[in-house]
């Protein structure tokens, strides 16, 4: 099955309990090669847990794990073709930074002069081709990230387990890496998986992105995709800001909202702020044709710099709108305003929502 | 700036009182009087010849020698092991097992001696040197698991998975990544091992007989019945012995590892 689809690993029906506490439930996930994919999810929704079973530091209950059409479930971590960026980057404290990089390639066969010229390469890599001879404890939590991975890229796996490596940086530095670690890996060609609790992190940088809640995959897409088009309520409030509005269908098959105290038991449409309109009057709404609109009022006005959230309570919904720059006159709290909201940018849930 | 010199004064203090015993034990084993006198009644080397000379002596000190050593390396080899089992792993009785080995810390080694002893008459296990090194080796593992056990991390762990990740067997993995980080515990442990098998009266006594004798039992039978400078002699060499293990083992491995920081 291996190289015509391209499927680097095929993660097929993984179950794993701890106790009673059941971590992962009926996962299945397929990744190319040189594909980057992002697991997220809140914490404890079982993603470092998968992350762990690829590399085999955990054994699956049940389900199988392939890697380039091997079957490597029962493999021992140190036989599985891949590497593995640990959070707290796991760098081995009595070794210099270059013993470090080369300790991959001699203990997968390299001779010594072969194993130091490798790991020169790949620090050289990651810009720290002079910091060989130092040890990690003299280095700055960033050069240490770059460090673990070129230590996790010498061996050149074709696949890199990253367990959240940028989450002990602070917030420039991130930044920063997001954009290194992605031109990275399109350089060097090695399918991601990156596990990130930060869906800007995910969307920024991966191809494909894997939303997690409570051990199970809720959606797989691109961001855009998740973004756009949520599968469930959990990743529609998850991924992004989201007013979330039961709906139903009148007889010619057009959308209405339902107030609040309808709301049990109807489909749902998911609203992204940017889509909320505000108009100032019901005359400025029907200008614009074809748009649903809602009666409410302003209940709170937020800026914050770049931009400005607006929250208006409507048919007993608080819905979020969002406009860039700073709100210019006329929104005051308490105004009664209009909501446009053209139902093309509405992504329906359909079915009864809890 | 007074707390300070005050803390400089009773940190003098400290060391004085600690150290006093051992000035006056090496000062009265020089003395040429019969009786221990401190200061010494002139200087002689009297007393270390007499002990030197005595077979009784040398032997009970090659005996706990020997002894200190085995016991420590048997506890090292038991305890790392047990220490990975109890950090590692969960099992059932988990802390009942961790708790009975760190037991003998707090059990009186008179209990334990007179114990061992019964238990050993029953299996022929008496008053040998393989009763002395069981006895010693129960008592003295503790200290080595006590000083290996915190250093198995899950940060330490961490570094474990990231060598299997990164293509070493488990055997390779424990000789590359984990002794180096247990060494300091396991060199400290075994320091404490040593010196409390080799100064262990209370545990020996049950087991030595004339013709194969410990020499903190040899002492202790010797100061029932008179108390000559032989006495301080062979605790000034004993002291002098312990000196020089020091010295050897900060030139070897280096102390630094008994500070708290790097």
């Amino acid at each position: 099955m291996a190289g015509a689809d391209m499927t680097l690993l095929a993660i097929d029906d993984i179950s794993k309990n701890f106790g009673k506490h059941q971590a992962l439930c009926d996962i299945s996930l397929a990744i190319e090669s040189g594909e980057f994919v992002s697991l997220l999810g809140p914490s404890g929704c079982g993603k470092t847990t998968l992350l762990r079973l690829i590399a085999g530091f955990l054994r699956a209950d049940r389900g199988t794990i392939s890697i380039a059409g091997e079957d490597v479930t029962g493999l021992p971590p140190h036989r599985r073709p891949l590497n593995t960026v640990f959070q707290n980057y796991a760098l081995f404290p009595h070794l210099t930074v270059a013993d470090n990089v080369a300790y991959g390639p001699r203990r997968t066969g390299a001779g010594k002069a072969e194993a130091s010229r490798r790991a020169q390469e790949a620090l050289d890599l990651v810009g720290l081709g002079e910091f060989g001879d130092r040890y990690p404890r003299q280095m700055s939590g960033g050069q240490q990230q770059r460090v673990a991975l070129a230590r996790a890229i010498v061996n050149r796996p074709k696949l890199l387990l990253l367990d959240e490596p940028l989450s002990a940086l602070d917030l420039q530095l991130r930044k920063r890496m997001q954009i290194e670690l992605k031109q990275l890996q399109e350089k060097i060609g090695i399918a991601f998986v990156f596990v990130t609790h930060d869906q800007e992190e995910a969307m920024a940088m991966s191809d494909r992105i894997a939303v997690m809640n409570a051990g199970r995959i809720e959606q797989v897409g691109t961001g855009a995709e998740i973004y756009r088009r949520p599968a469930t309520r959990f990743v529609a409030e998850f991924i992004g800001e989201a007013s979330l509005l039961p709906v139903q269908r009148t007889g010619n098959g057009a959308l209405t909202i339902v107030p609040a105290v309808e709301a049990s038991g109807r489909s749902v449409a998911v609203l992204r702020p940017e889509h909320a309109q505000i108009f100032a009057g019901q005359a400025d709404a029907s200008t614009s044709c074809n748009l649903l609109s809602m009666e409410g009022h302003v209940e709170t006005v937020a800026s914050i710099g770049g931009v400005t959230n607006i929250y208006v309570r409507a048919l007993g919904h608080l819905v979020h709108a969002r406009r860039l720059g700073l709100v210019e006159s006329g929104l005051r709290e308490g105004q009664k305003v209009v909501l446009g909201i053209d139902p093309q940018n509405l992504h329906l849930l359909e079915g009864p929502q809890p | 700036m007074a707390i300070r010199f005050l803390i400089r004064v009773l940190a003098i203090m400290t060391l004085a009182y600690l150290m006093l015993p051992l000035i006056v034990i090496i000062g009265a084993s020089l003395t040429t009087s019969e009786f221990l006198a401190f200061p010494p009644q002139g200087l002689t080397l009297r007393w270390y010849e007499v002990v030197v000379l005595d077979p009784t002596y040398v032997d009970s000190f090659v005996t706990s020698a020997i002894l200190a050593m085995l016991a420590t390396l048997v506890a090292v080899a038991l305890a790392v092991p047990a220490a990975l089992a109890i950090a590692r792993h969960d099992f059932p009785g988990k802390a009942a097992f961790s708790s009975l080995l760190l037991s003998p810390l707090v059990l009186p080694h008179l209990v334990l001696g007179a114990a061992l002893l019964q238990f050993g008459s029953s299996i022929g296990l008496v008053r040998n040197f393989s009763a002395l090194l069981v006895g010693h080796v129960v008592i003295v593992t503790p200290f080595v698991l006590r000083t290996v056990l915190p250093l198995l991390s899950r940060e330490q762990q961490t570094l474990e998975e990231a060598s299997r990740d990164l293509g070493a067997d488990a055997f390779t993995t424990f000789f590359l990544v984990t002794l180096p980080q247990i060494r300091s515990g396991i060199i400290s442990g075994a320091i404490f091992a040593f010196i409390t098998s080799f100064i262990n009266v209370e545990l020996s006594i049950f087991n030595t007989t004339a013709s194969l004798n410990t020499i903190p039992v040899q002492l202790f039978n010797y100061v029932q019945y008179s108390v000559d400078p032989t006495i301080a002699a062979v605790s000034a060499a004993t002291i002098l012995a312990a000196v020089v293990a020091i010295i050897v083992l900060d030139l070897t491995v280096g102390l630094d590892f008994l500070s708290e920081n790097e």
